[in-house]
C-alpha cells in the first residue's frame, strides 16, 4: 500500500500541529513585523557623533541663542542658551522646532515666474528691466521685514542708486522706534493690549523678569496674558484710547472712574512703571509716569535705522516692489500691499522661503534660504536697550536653487560682494568702533571688544556662537516721548466700518511639521482665516455659522470663514494675525 | 504489519508532529540569522591581559555622556601603526586598515530600531552596573564572533547582548521605571 493523500494530509496536520509547539510561527510573526523599518527609502536618522552647535534663532526679532545638539552634522534638538542676555536660556515653542522648518511641504524650492520655473539669471533680467522701465512718478520699494540688518543697508545702498525709490517696512516692525525697555528696572508694565506673556519682546527676558513685575492688561478679550496678569481691566473695544487719558487724570490726582484711580494707585506703588501698547494716549500717560530716558524705563539706544512705514507710502506708487519674508513671520495683508502698487503692471517680487503668503501674489518668487540653511544675522531686538548683534550660522544644508534675498538685490545692484562678506563688514565696524562686550554662548562668558585682538578674532567667534552687546548710552535724559508711543490704537468705528476688529489667538502661519500634533492643539481648531462673531452681531450682518464672508478694514479686505460664539462681546470681530481697527463684515 | 496499518494514521501524524518539532527547535534557530563575520579579528583576551586595557579605554562615555562606542581607528593606530606582534591577523588589519586610514566597517551586535532609546550613561553612571552585567565574559573572549543578523527583519541578535525580556526583568528587580516609553519613545 503506497503513500495515499490521506496519509499527506495526516503528516501536514501533524507537523502544522507541531510548529505550533515550536518558536516558527512567533519569531517569523515578529520578524516580519518589524521588516518594514528597514526597507530601503525608509528614512533613517543619521547616526554620527554628538555635538553642540550654536546658532541664533532668526525666526521673529527677538534674537534668542539657540544651542543645537547635532547628531553628525544634522541638528536633532534645538534649546536656549543659559545666561544669554536676551532670552536668557528660554526659547519658545516655536523657536524649539525651529530646525524642522526646512522639511514644511510649503517652501518654495527654486525661483518661479508667474507660477512656472525659471532660470535666476532670466529672473535678474526681468526685474531689472522692470526697473529700468520705471517711470518718473513710479517707485521702487523694498519692503524690508527687520530694518537695522546688513542686509537693510544692502537695500538702501541699492534703492539709493535709484531715481525714486523707497525703503519700508511693516508698521510693527519697529514698534518703539528707537527706544529699548528697561525690563530689568521696571517694577510695572500697564499693557494695552499687548501680547506681554505671549511673545513680546523676547519670552525669556520677559519670564526672567515677571517676578518683580506688576503687570496690568487691559483689553477687551480675556487673552493668554489677561489671564496671566496681575490684574485685568475689560473695556469695550476702543476703549483703549480713552482709558489711559483716565489713568493719567487719576495719577495727577484728578477725578476717574474707579478702574482707572485702582490702576493709577498700583502704577504709584510700583515705580518706575510703563504704559504700553500704542497710540498717542499711551505715549502721553508715559510721560506723565516720568517713564522715558529713566532706569525702569524707555531708553534710547544707537543703532536705529528708519525705514518707512509701508502704511505711509502713498497708494498707487510703486512700479517695482520686492518683498522680503522673513521664515517666522506671517505674511502682511495683500490687500494691503496691492493699494501701494500702480493700477497698471505693477511688478511684485517676492523674496521668501514659502509659496503661500505674498509669493502667491508676486510675478516672481526667488526662493530664500530657511532658518538655519544659510548664514544670517540677527540684529538688535525689539525692547532692547542696547544696540546688539549676532550671526546666525547655518546649521542644515541648503538645497539648491535657493538665493539670499540680500544676494539677490546685490546682483541686481551689479555688485560683486557677496552677503557673508557686508557681515564681515559690519562685524569690522563693530571691532573698529571697540565698544561693548561680546557674550560667547558656549562658555556663557563675556569679553569686552577691545580686548579682542582682530576683526578676524571677532569675527571667528561670532561664527561660534555669541552676541555682540554695545555699550549704554551715557546720557538717556531728555527722549521725545511720544516716539515711543508703539503701534498707533484703534481708530473708532465709523458709519461705514461700524464693528470693531480685534486679535484672536494666532495660529503659527508655518509650524513644524512634527510639532503640530503637540503643540496648541486648541489653537490649529480655528483656522487663521477664521473671523469669530457674536451670533446676535452675526445675525444683524445676515451672517450664518460657518458661511463665507469678507471682512472689511482700513487696511485691506479678507476672505474669511465665520464662526458664531456667544462668547465674543457684541459688536466685535475676532480674527487671528489682525491688529484693533475698525471693520466691516458682509456675507461674500 | 496490522498494527502499523492499524495505527497509521496516528503514527504519520506523530512523525508530521516530530519532524516539525525537530525543524522549528534545532534548524529555524540556525536557519533564521545570517552569520556575518567581523571584519577584524580582535581578541579582549590579549588586549587586556597585555596591553592592560580596560573596558573604558577604549569604550569610553563622552565629555556630555554619550556613550562612544566602538573605538575610531585613531584608537588602534595609537599602537598598531607598525605591527607589534608577528600575526598574520594583524599584518592583514594593518594593510587594510591603518596604512589606508580607513575605518574598520565593524558589525553592530545589538542594532536597535530607531524607537528604543538606551542610555549606557545612565546605567554606568547612575545604576552603577558593570559592563559583564549586561555582557558577560565578552571583555575576556579571543575572537569576536560572527554576527548573527535576522535574515527577515535585517537587525542583529547576538546571543552576547541583552534581549528586551533581560531589560524588564532587571528594571523589575531594582524597580526602576519598566514602562514602554521609558526605552521606546
Amino acid at each position: 500500500m503506497g503513500f495515499t493523500r490521506r496519509d499527506l494530509l495526516t503528516f501536514t496536520g501533524g507537523s502544522a500541529a507541531g510548529l505550533l509547539l515550536t518558536p516558527v510561527p512567533w519569531s517569523l510573526l515578529r520578524d516580519t513585523a518589524v521588516l518594514s523599518e528597514n526597507w530601503p527609502g525608509v528614512p533613517q536618522p543619521s547616526h554620527g557623533e554628538i555635538r553642540t552647535r550654536y546658532t541664533t534663532c532668526m525666526l521673529c526679532p527677538a534674537g534668542c541663542g539657540v544651542r543645537a545638539r547635532c547628531v553628525g552634522d544634522r541638528p536633532v534638538s534645538l534649546a536656549g542658551v543659559p545666561g544669554h542676555p536676551a532670552s536668557r536660556g528660554v526659547l519658545c515653542p516655536t523657536g524649539l522646532v525651529g530646525h524642522h522648518l526646512a522639511f514644511c511641504r510649503d517652501r518654495a524650492a527654486e525661483p518661479l515666474a508667474n507660477g512656472k520655473p525659471v532660470a535666476i539669471e532670466r529672473a535678474l533680467a526681468a526685474v531689472s528691466a522692470a526697473i529700468a522701465a520705471c517711470g518718473p512718478r513710479d517707485s521702487v520699494a523694498i519692503l524690508d521685514p527687520r530694518p537695522g540688518r546688513a542686509a537693510s543697508l544692502v537695500y538702501r545702498r541699492f534703492l539709493a542708486g535709484l531715481p525714486k525709490a523707497v525703503h519700508c517696512a511693516p508698521s510693527d516692525s519697529q514698534p518703539y522706534g528707537p527706544f529699548g525697555i528697561d525690563l530689568e528696572n521696571t517694577r510695572a508694565i500697564l499693557s494695552f493690549g499687548a501680547p506681554v506673556l505671549d511673545g513680546w519682546l523676547s519670552p525669556g527676558r520677559v519670564l526672567a523678569n515677571r517676578s518683580h513685575l506688576q503687570l496690568i492688561q487691559v483689553e477687551p478679550a480675556y487673552s493668554r496674558t489677561a489671564s496671566l496678569a496681575d490684574l485685568w481691566v475689560p473695556v469695550l473695544p476702543g476703549g483703549q484710547e480713552t482709558f489711559p487719558a483716565a489713568v493719567a487724570r487719576a495719577l495727577k490726582g484728578e477725578d476717574a472712574d474707579a478702574s482707572a484711580t485702582e490702576v493709577a494707585r498700583i502704577l504709584l506703588r510700583n515705580k518706575p512703571a510703563i504704559a504700553i501698547g500704542g497710540g498717542a494716549a499711551v505715549a502721553k500717560l508715559n510721560a506723565v509716569l516720568a517713564s522715558v530716558g529713566r532706569p525702569g524705563g524707555f531708553l534710547p539706544r544707537r543703532d536705529f535705522t528708519l525705514a518707512t512705514d509701508i502704511a505711509a507710502v502713498p497708494d498707487g506708487s510703486i512700479r517695482v516692489l520686492l518683498i522680503e519674508e522673513a521664515a517666522g513671520a506671517n505674511p502682511l495683508p495683500w490687500d494691503l500691499l496691492r493699494r501701494k502698487l500702480v493700477p497698471q503692471n505693477p511688478v511684485v517680487v517676492a523674496l521668501t522661503p514659502w509659496l503661500d503668503g505674498c509669493a502667491q501674489h508676486a510675478d516672481y518668487v526667488i526662493p530664500a534660504p530657511m532658518y538655519l540653511e544659510s548664514l544670517d544675522e540677527a540684529p538688535t531686538p525689539a525692547g532692547s536697550t542696547v544696540a546688539s548683534f549676532s550671526l546666525s550660522p547655518a546649521l542644515l544644508t541648503a538645497p539648491p536653487k535657493l538665493t539670499q534675498p540680500a544676494e539677490f538685490v546685490l546682483r541686481l545692484a551689479h555688485d560683486s560682494a557677496t552677503y557673508p562678506e557686508i557681515l564681515k563688514q559690519r562685524v569690522a565696524a563693530i571691532e573698529k568702533d571697540r565698544r561693548g562686550a561680546l557674550f560667547t554662548y558656549a562658555d556663557g562668558k563675556s569679553k569686552r571688544v577691545r580686548d579682542i585682538a582682530s576683526a578676524g578674532d571677532l569675527w571667528k567667534a561670532m561664527l561660534g556662537g555669541a552676541v555682540w552687546l554695545d555699550d549704554p548710552l551715557l546720557s538717556p535724559r531728555g527722549a521725545d516721548p511720544l516716539v515711543c508711543a508703539g503701534p498707533p490704537g484703534p481708530a473708532l468705528p465709523t458709519p461705514q466700518y461700524p464693528l470693531i476688529l480685534i486679535p484672536a489667538d494666532t495660529p503659527p502661519q508655518h509650524g513644524s511639521p512634527l510639532m503640530s500634533k503637540l503643540y496648541r492643539e486648541s489653537g490649529l481648531r480655528r483656522s487663521a482665516n477664521a473671523a469669530t462673531v457674536h451670533p446676535e452681531t452675526g445675525r444683524d450682518h445676515a451672517l450664518t455659522d460657518g458661511c463665507r464672508a469678507v471682512v472689511k478694514s482700513p487696511t485691506g479686505a479678507f476672505p474669511v470663514q465665520v464662526i458664531f460664539d456667544p462668547a465674543v462681546m457684541p459688536g466685535v470681530i475676532e480674527m487671528a494675525g489682525q491688529g484693533l481697527s475698525p471693520a466691516s463684515i458682509r456675507r461674500a | 504489519m496490522t498494527a502499523f496499518h492499524n495505527h497509521r494514521g496516528q503514527i504519520l501524524f506523530l512523525a508530521g508532529l516530530l519532524a516539525a518539532l525537530a525543524a522549528g527547535w534545532c534548524a529555524f534557530p540556525v536557519l533564521r540569522f545570517e552569520r556575518v563575520p567581523q571584519p577584524v579579528e580582535f581578541s579582549h583576551k590579549i588586549h587586556a591581559d597585555k596591553a592592560g586595557a580596560k573596558c573604558e579605554d577604549c569604550h569610553s562615555l563622552r565629555e556630555d555622556g554619550t556613550f562612544a562606542g566602538i573605538p575610531a581607528l585613531d584608537k588602534c593606530s595609537g599602537c598598531h601603526a607598525q605591527p607589534m606582534g608577528t600575526s598574520a591577523q594583524e599584518k592583514r588589519f594593518i594593510d587594510a586598515y591603518v596604512t589606508p586610514n580607513r575605518e574598520i566597517p565593524w558589525q553592530a551586535y545589538a542594532r536597535q530600531p530607531e524607537n528604543v532609546y538606551f542610555s549606557h550613561a545612565y546605567h554606568l553612571k547612575l545604576a552603577h552596573l558593570d559592563c559583564r552585567q549586561c555582557h558577560g565574559a565578552q571583555g575576556e573572549s579571543d575572537t569576536l564572533g560572527p554576527v548573527r543578523v535576522e535574515r527577515i527583519s535585517g537587525y542583529s541578535g547576538s546571543p552576547h547582548f541583552q534581549n528586551m525580556e533581560a531589560c524588564e526583568d532587571c528594571h523589575r528587580q531594582r524597580g526602576a521605571a519598566n514602562s514602554c516609553l521609558a526605552c521606546h519613545k
